[in-house]
């Protein structure tokens, strides 16, 4: 097997891909872009909710790796370290634009606490659907709105733990929060969208 | 969104059981489920509560999301190598500005080029593009080393950079050897060694001589080489040093002497260091432009102007092609010009 042709150095893993560029191999950059083109631009995507930025964060992200590229330890894993970057972009830019949704963020998160927080229980709550004549295209803009309407620290855990499937260890060590931490805002972020999903439904039918 | 609701309390909270549900169907996803849809996590099988979790993540799950465009790919990559070009100036620079080293005029060029090519990097509201800039910066190259060339010529009874005995030789083994500068009967193996006589003896830097555009051009070489290392690090293309007697750069003020790289004549050095292969371009057309900027090539003519020219001829001559000697359509890579006016820029 040539390790030097486009398909041998598809069978390699991202760190020896990473080896391979630090030694000046061709090709290799672009191997891990394209390996990461899809996943980490709907991250991106599903974060900042606009496109152009997605885009501007998503090669800022790979300029990071490629300047950066010589402190990576092989041994650890190149996705969570990549998702940091891009994440820790993200971040900034909500940062300096102001785009921070604005919720209650100071509010504990911690289960146990007598603080008066809504409890959410799944099993009592059918997941309401718009009505069934509505167009399916209809229900996913309005989960993609409701994601997008999340606290970004809870929406972060969410895409980070569901849809990019990170181990909670990855995410606590790239967040650089306790294992627990993580737990709660991914619990909340799950309690938050069904809370909002069921108030838009109501709303919704008022409006019928 | 108009359909936000803020909660009554703040954040709310998932119950206990829902969530170790939710953990327990990450945990599956990060793991053994790692390939497969949210749908397949078999623990919403186990209990109504279970199902009731994996409906509401699935929902959460069915957030669309845009593709990227076709272009992110290229626009990283291209980012990517703006970087490396940035670097490459700045330890161009740093190189330049090493305090043991004493300056010479010929380092003014290689400065110039680094500033105008440095600037449209760092300040595009100048108005230049990146690859205006570059192909200026290039010029910049020719014009420095036709001062070197004219110092050489000076110090050397007139005569353009010409090194050892070749006769009958292939101008096109770059870098065979490198080391020696000749063969083991003494002969000088390429064109590019002649020009590199001129870095060799210290009239100019190798950086001087590295077009902005190639990317395989050798900002800096180690002292006492005798030619660039192999074919892709030489940036130009210099006038047939292969004749019967030498050139006196007086003697041909209005020819081409030195120009963005010959595009009819590709090498290929065989593994091993076995020796170079040429491959004359028949396929090109005679008036193909130098692969490295668009259009055109920068051309340095003996009397040390530097000219553009979208064809592979000096401006106002008479279509004297600066890649093809006159009359022949069939290379060896042992031809050499036959008259002083024609010429011929390789490798």
């Amino acid at each position: 097997m040539d390790l030097n042709s486009d398909q041998g150095l598809g069978r390699l893993t991202d760190e020896e891909l990473v080896e391979r560029y630090r030694s000046g191999q061709d090709g290799v950059f672009e191997e891990l872009v394209v390996r990461y083109q899809e996943t980490l631009f709907h991250f991106l995507m599903r974060f900042v909710g606009r496109r152009a930025v997605a885009e501007d964060l998503f090669q800022e992200a790979f300029l990071q790796v490629h300047l950066s590229i010589d402190t990576f330890d092989t041994s650890r894993r190149f996705r969570p370290w990549l998702f940091t970057i891009a994440a820790n972009k993200a971040r900034d830019w909500l940062r300096r634009n102001n785009q921070i949704n604005a919720h209650v963020l100071s509010a504990p998160l911690e289960a146990g606490n007598d603080d008066g927080r809504q409890v959410i229980d799944l099993l009592e709550s059918p997941v309401p659907l718009p009505d069934l004549t509505a167009e399916r295209e209809e229900t996913r803009r309005l989960v993609q709105d409701t994601v997008q309407a999340l606290p970004d620290h809870l929406k972060e855990v969410l895409l980070l733990a569901y849809f990019q499937r990170l181990a909670y260890k990855d995410i606590a060590q790239m967040l650089g929060v306790p294992l627990g931490t993580v737990k709660s805002r991914l619990h909340a972020a799950v309690a938050a969208f069904a809370e909002q999903w069921r108030a838009a439904q109501g709303e919704w039918a008022d409006q019928l | 969104m108009e359909r936000q609701h803020k909660p009554k309390h703040g954040l709310p909270q998932l119950s206990a059981q829902d969530a170790e549900l939710v953990d327990a169907m990450l945990d599956w996803l990060s793991g053994p489920g790692q390939d497969q849809a949210a749908e397949a996590w078999p623990g919403g099988q186990e209990s109504p509560r279970a199902g009731r979790v994996a409906e509401w993540m699935s929902l959460i799950g069915s957030c669309p999301v845009e593709k990227p465009g076709r272009d992110l790919l290229a626009g990283t990559l291209a980012k990517v190598k703006d970087a490396e070009q940035t670097e490459r100036f700045r330890r161009q620079i740093e190189y330049l500005t090493t305090p043991s080293r004493r300056w010479n005029w010929s380092d003014m060029g290689a400065v110039a080029a680094i500033l105008l090519v440095g600037v449209s990097l760092l300040w595009p509201s100048l108005g230049y593009t990146r690859s205006e800039a570059r192909r200026i910066a290039c010029a910049n190259n020719l014009g420095a080393a036709g001062a070197a060339m004219n110092s050489y010529a000076s110090d050397h009874q007139g005569q353009m950079p010409r090194s050892g005995n070749f006769a009958g030789v292939p101008w096109y083994r770059v870098g065979q050897n490198s080391q020696t500068g000749q063969t083991a009967q003494g002969q000088v193996q390429s064109n590019s060694a002649h020009l590199y006589l001129i870095i060799r003896q210290g009239y100019i830097n190798p950086a001087a001589l590295a077009c902005p555009e190639n990317e395989q051009a050798a900002m800096s070489l180690p002292q006492g080489q005798f030619d660039w290392p192999n074919p892709d690090a030489v940036s130009y293309s210099y006038q047939n040093q292969f004749t019967a007697r030498p050139i006196v750069l007086e003697g041909v003020p209005h020819l081409a002497i030195l120009a963005d790289k010959n595009p009819l004549f590709l090498i290929r050095i065989k593994p091993g260091q076995q020796g170079a292969e040429l491959t004359f371009r028949k396929d090109l057309p005679a008036t193909t432009a130098s692969r490295f900027h668009r259009g055109g090539q920068n051309i340095l003519r003996g009397d040390g102007t530097v000219l553009w020219s979208s064809q592979p001829w000096l401006p106002g001559s008479e279509r004297d092609n600066i890649w093809l000697l006159h009359g022949l359509d069939h290379y060896q890579g042992t031809e050499s010009p036959t008259r002083s006016d024609d010429a011929h820029l390789i490798p």
